[in-house]
């Protein structure tokens, strides 16, 4: 059964009073599994690293998602594969975002002020993100699949099933208290009369190895789970809808993904665990750090200092932002 | 001040590309820019699939021009090689 939730423009995640999670996302849930002292840093407390590659990378995705938003929605109101790239363009351009991702000009400063002792990461970040490489990325992909055999549903209304939020019970519960999911779909498809879920996503490398990461992912599981309540007809499964941005150019390519019975009931047990961890940890005010997971973890630098410095530190190299909250109204 | 020269033909003015376009400070472009914008990024697609990802879209960066060689930087040279080679003679060569 699906929940719809009143017309709060932000309800907490949190029960009243307390910081115990109830409505989950894949956000927050890889982020506690990962690590708890993480997920109090990232989700509980809100903490963003200060570094302008993490905005950028932020707004590129977001404006990328924007683009693809509009085109589908131009074309359910029946404008042409022309028409629809013209509007999505013209509506990019129109986002003051658009115009705070990084000219050539500002990538040859960076490159000038890239010495031997940077580690390039501003650079390798940014040089891929600029305002044309998005517009790029947008035009070619479109045009790649303008015979698209995903088509995009058409929800009852009339309107394309792109960026559909989705909240739905979860089958159980966490110290007595009902339990949420929450997601975001980018697009739902037909395609041989089945229903999938597709979701892009932006790499270097469209490798085997880039699409099998997402045979275990939580969010997929999540979105084939959330998407079978949420429509009226079961989802077959997803497909990674990937784009490599490269410096001169850009790649597309797909792959579907599915979850059998076995595999989504085991990823309700995953939520559950995860619903119980954070609750004893909120209880116990205790957040272990599993320092196992450190390699890719933003807060590493943080983790690193002594307990008594790592609030200076945290102030000094990040700023606290409102926190990820998957009841938040995209 | 000094102003800009007024073109006598609105046509006089070269229309900026999708590089200058997106470069633009203003946050605005108009319908004719953005088509501007989108036929260059399809031609670029074009020249990259054809060539299965070879032909790489990347802004032309200026190159300076190189300086010509002179009658005088030929003869430097040519001194300079020959002193090289004088100083890598074995000892008691001719």
């Amino acid at each position: 059964m699906s929940v719809d939730l009143p017309h709060v423009f932000e309800a907490s995640p949190f029960i009243e009073g307390t910081q115990i999670q109830f409505a989950w996302d894949s956000v927050s849930l890889t982020s506690i599994l990962s690590c708890p002292y993480r997920y109090k840093l990232e989700i509980i407390e809100g903490w963003q690293p200060r570094n302008p590659n993490f905005a950028i990378a932020l707004v590129f995705g977001i404006l990328y998602h924007e683009g693809m938003q509009y085109y589908h929605e131009a074309k359910a109101e029946g404008q042409d594969h022309e028409e629809a790239i013209f509007t999505s363009c013209r509506k990019l351009t129109q986002q003051d975002t658009f115009w705070s991702l990084p000219t050539f000009e500002e990538i040859e400063e960076i490159k000038e002020e890239t010495d031997d002792e940077d580690d390039g990461i501003t650079l390798r970040n940014s040089k891929i993100r600029t305002r044309y490489h998005l517009l790029r990325a947008v035009v070619w992909y479109l045009d790649n699949y303008a015979n698209d055999p995903l088509e995009t549903f058409i929800l009852p209304s009339g309107a394309a099933a792109v960026e559909q939020s989705f909240r739905v019970d979860l089958p159980f519960e966490s110290g007595g208290h009902p339990l949420l999911l929450s997601g975001h779909l980018d697009r739902v498809v037909t395609f041989n009369d089945h229903l999938y879920v597709t979701d892009y996503k932006t790499t270097k490398s469209l490798s085997r190895q880039f699409f099998s990461a997402f045979k275990l992912s939580h969010q997929f599981s999540g979105y084939i789970f959330g998407g079978n309540i949420s429509f009226d007809r079961p989802i077959s499964g997803a497909y990674i809808d990937g784009i490599a941005l490269l410096v001169g150019g850009a790649k597309f390519s797909r792959a579907p993904t599915q979850r059998s019975p076995g595999e989504l009931d085991e990823y309700f047990r995953t939520v559950k665990y995860a619903a119980d961890l954070a609750r004893t940890c909120h209880e116990t005010q205790n957040y272990p750090r599993n320092t196992s997971a450190c390699y890719f973890c933003q807060y590493k630098t943080i983790c690193e200092q002594p307990p008594e410095y790592r609030q200076k530190y945290l102030e000094m190299w990040f700023q606290q932002q409102p926190a990820w909250n998957p009841l938040r109204n995209r | 001040m000094t102003e800009a020269p007024v073109p006598a033909n609105p046509s006089d003015v070269e229309p900026l590309d999708a590089y200058a376009l997106l470069s633009k400070p203003t946050l605005e472009l108009s319908d004719a820019e953005v088509k501007t914008i989108i036929a260059h990024l399809r031609a670029k697609r074009e020249a990259y699939v054809t060539s299965g990802g070879k032909k790489a879209d990347k802004r032309p960066v200026a190159k300076p021009a190189a300086e010509p060689i002179t009658e005088e930087k030929k003869a430097d040279n040519t001194s300079l090689l020959l002193a090289m080679l004088e100083q890598q003679k074995p000892e008691g060569d001719n």
